[in-house]
């Protein structure tokens, strides 16, 4: 609640940053400063991604956790870039020269929309209490456990609810304590903005110089501007990091489709391996996301198919370490209650589990038009002759959308409803998240194409 | 660097300088601490004395037995609202009294502070 | 396509004022809060009386271990609180761990002659909340 708490949060993502400079540097490199300014977003999001990765390999080797403990596993990730970039042959630009990039009437007043929203959320998350139910009663509380003992503490990671949820949020909370010297639940919400700032800045870096200003802001807007984002984003739980990471990933991949660069494929598979460690939904909607890749390179299989499976398996392969310490511990994974055929003994709850999803997707008091808007630019999109994009994206909603029946029908326990016991409004994010980033390459295939 | 060109970035930053200064002009933001719940003494409220503010109850139970042992009748534990205990002395009924209390706790070694009771 | 971008904007901007509006409504319901009440968050609707969790942080040491016994005898219950004040209390007294047979004992309206041994009350409210150690 202090400037040192407050200095603490932004100092550990100023090391996210760096550290994704790094990976930046790696993966792609840069031509300009000016495209590194431009691309910060995505160099944060790989930043925290790869660094809360190998900081929860770290807790499931028993690596004493502290602020030495991130600094190192960011500094290691840094090395390992910086090592695999200078053996690619990667240079700097030369010095910078100061350059502003045209920006059009429309792209000038949503970016000015669009911070004044986020300093607005940075207002209102600052002082914000910890209310939110599955914050205190299990993801700030093993955060807390991590930062007071300094490792996932076998009684309580067995004793708190939903052991076998993956712990990277928690971790990333624990560093945020560490970082503000203290498990100060109250501004740890500022953590969730910077993520939220990260995955906003991510999309707009990566969209803007290929995207006309038209089809990427409104539909930003769109979803910020939601009552469940501007309500629910600083919520100190799972929940929009897993979306933010996801909605990335899809954008990384649909970015591929297009350009074929590996770069991208390596960054989606960084990216979702943070997701898959976030909340166990992260490997279903990741592969998803794996999924849709795969529909949309039906034609190109034989050269596709294999590098969007690595990029799934090398994800879930990140996971292995946790789910060989549960079993190590003895503790059960969590799997669905009627996972697997047992699907088929619960048939009549099918149904009723799809209608949920769409009535939540379609829920104008959580998501206002998002998912409609959606709907129309892949349509308006394929009626303009335009195909890779839009069936990529396409299946992205159909295989989300079952995806999302999959996880009210595989849980008969919960009630088939949209109040808070059930999951489902907070799960439905995750399409609604992926529609400003994949949306308009949509709309812009589909206008090129028309 | 044409001018339209910087034109657009600078309409970014005035929008995001804009909105702190239209907030900031209702007032300085805040920054809770647990010194919220200590209250400057003032002429014309119910005064306090307190002897130390305390996280573990053990702590504030030594404090409370030592001012009791000085001859401080009336002195109690209580909650302060920021989440630690007071040992403190009410009913003090002007700044003057008070102030002769903490002379009066100082020959015995002990610090005081005068508060205002919330 | 055009429908889309149409809609996107008009609802986007529609709604902006309305979001600023709820997030500067938001930051101003934050900033009125005591600080117990943002300490104690979701611990509100649950804990009955703030005193006691402060109280249980302020007695119990942070080796101790613990136990929150709940009975019929709490009076001003909400709806939550038999069935999350135990939760709560583990993750707001980390690292004090939990114990069924710690000798400190939260006790909610329990049965004080269930508890396994003499009960000493360090602590008690008019809610029939106390702290105490069995010994």
């Amino acid at each position: 609640m202090s400037w040192r708490t407050i200095l603490g949060v932004v100092a550990l993502n100023a090391w996210f940053l760096v550290v994704g400079v790094g990976v930046l540097f790696a993966l792609r490199g840069w031509r300009s400063w000016g495209e590194l300014a431009r691309l910060c977003g995505l160099a944060y999001m790989l930043g925290i991604a790869a660094t809360a990765v190998v900081l929860v390999w770290a807790l499931v080797l028993t690596v004493p956790f502290s602020v030495a403990t991130v600094i190192g596993a960011g500094a290691l990730v840094a090395l390992v870039a910086a090592f695999a970039g200078g053996r690619t042959g990667r240079r700097l630009p030369s010095r910078p020269r100061p350059r502003v990039p045209g920006w059009s009437l429309v792209a000038t007043v949503s970016a000015a929309l669009v911070v004044v929203y986020c300093e607005a959320q940075f207002r209102a998350g600052r002082l914000a209490s910890l209310t939110e139910f599955d914050g205190w009663f299990f993801w700030v509380a093993k955060a807390r456990a991590i930062f007071s003992f300094g490792d996932l503490d076998p009684q309580f990671f067995r004793e708190l609810p939903h052991h076998g949820y993956p712990p990277l949020v928690p971790t990333l909370e624990a560093a945020a304590m560490r970082f503000m010297g203290s498990a100060d639940v109250v501004t740890l919400h500022l953590q969730f903005w910077f993520l939220l700032v990260g995955f906003v800045a991510a999309l707009v870096g990566l969209l803007a110089p290929r995207v006309r200003p038209l089809f990427l802001w409104p539909p930003l807007l769109l979803v910020l501007v939601t009552p469940r984002v501007s309500g629910y984003a600083l919520q100190a739980q799972a929940d929009f990091l897993l979306e933010e990471l996801l909605a990335v990933a899809a954008l990384l991949i649909g970015l591929w489709l297009v350009d074929r660069s590996d770069w991208q494929l390596v960054a989606a598979g960084i990216v979702l391996a943070a997701a898959m460690l976030s909340k166990r939904e992260g490997a279903l909607f990741g592969a998803c996301v794996v999924l849709a890749g795969l529909g949309a390179t039906w034609r190109q299989r034989r050269t596709a198919w294999p590098r969007l499976v690595g990029v799934g398996v090398a994800a879930a392969a990140a996971t292995l370490p946790w789910w060989i310490l549960l079993h190590v511990r003895g503790l059960g994974a969590e799997t669905p209650e009627a996972g697997g055929i047992g699907l088929f003994s619960h048939l009549d709850l099918a149904w009723p589990s799809l209608k949920l999803t769409f009535s939540t997707l379609f829920d104008y008091h959580q998501w206002l038009l998002v998912v409609p808007v959606a709907a129309l630019a892949i349509a308006g999109a394929f009626v303009a002759g335009a195909r890779r994009l839009p069936s990529y994206a396409l299946l992205l909603f159909v295989f989300g959308a079952a995806a999302l029946t999959y996880t009210t029908w595989a849980f008969p326990s919960i009630p088939i409803t949209k109040a808070p016991v059930n999951p489902i409004i907070r799960l439905t994010g995750w399409l609604v998240l992926v529609t400003p980033a994949v949306i308009p390459l949509v709309l812009n295939e589909g206008w090129d194409a028309e | 660097m044409s001018r339209r060109a910087a034109a657009a970035p600078l309409l970014v930053l005035v929008a995001a300088l804009a909105y702190p200064v239209a907030v900031l002009s209702g007032g300085l933001p805040r920054f809770p601490t647990r010194a919220e719940c200590i209250h400057p003494a003032k002429e014309g409220v119910p005064l306090e004395a307190v002897f130390g503010r305390f996280d573990l109850r053990a702590s504030a139970e030594a404090r409370f037995q030592r001012v009791l042992a000085a001859g401080f009748k009336g002195t109690k534990i209580e909650p302060d609202g920021c989440g630690r205990l007071k040992v403190d002395v009410a009913g003090i009924p002007n700044l003057a009294v008070g102030h002769d209390l903490l002379k009066e706790a100082a020959k015995v070694g002990l610090t005081a502070t005068l508060e205002s009771v919330p | 396509m055009a429908a889309a971008v149409v809609v996107a904007t008009g609802f986007g901007l529609g709604y902006y004022a309305q979001a600023l509006s709820h997030l500067g409504d938001t930051a101003s319901a934050n900033s009125r809060l005591s600080y117990e009440d943002r300490e104690i968050g979701g611990g509100n609707s649950i804990v009955v009386d703030q005193e006691a969790a402060y109280e249980a942080r302020g007695l119990i040491p942070p080796s101790a271990r613990y136990r929150v016994v709940t009975g019929g005898r709490l009076r001003n219950a909400t709806s939550l609180t038999g069935s999350f004040v135990d939760g709560w209390y583990r993750s707001f007294l980390i690292p004090r761990r939990r114990s069924p047979t710690a000798s400190w004992v939260i006790c909610y309206g329990c049965d004080v002659g269930a508890l396994g041994g003499a009960y000493t009350v360090r602590w008690q409210d008019d809610n029939g909340i106390s702290i105490g150690e069995v010994r």
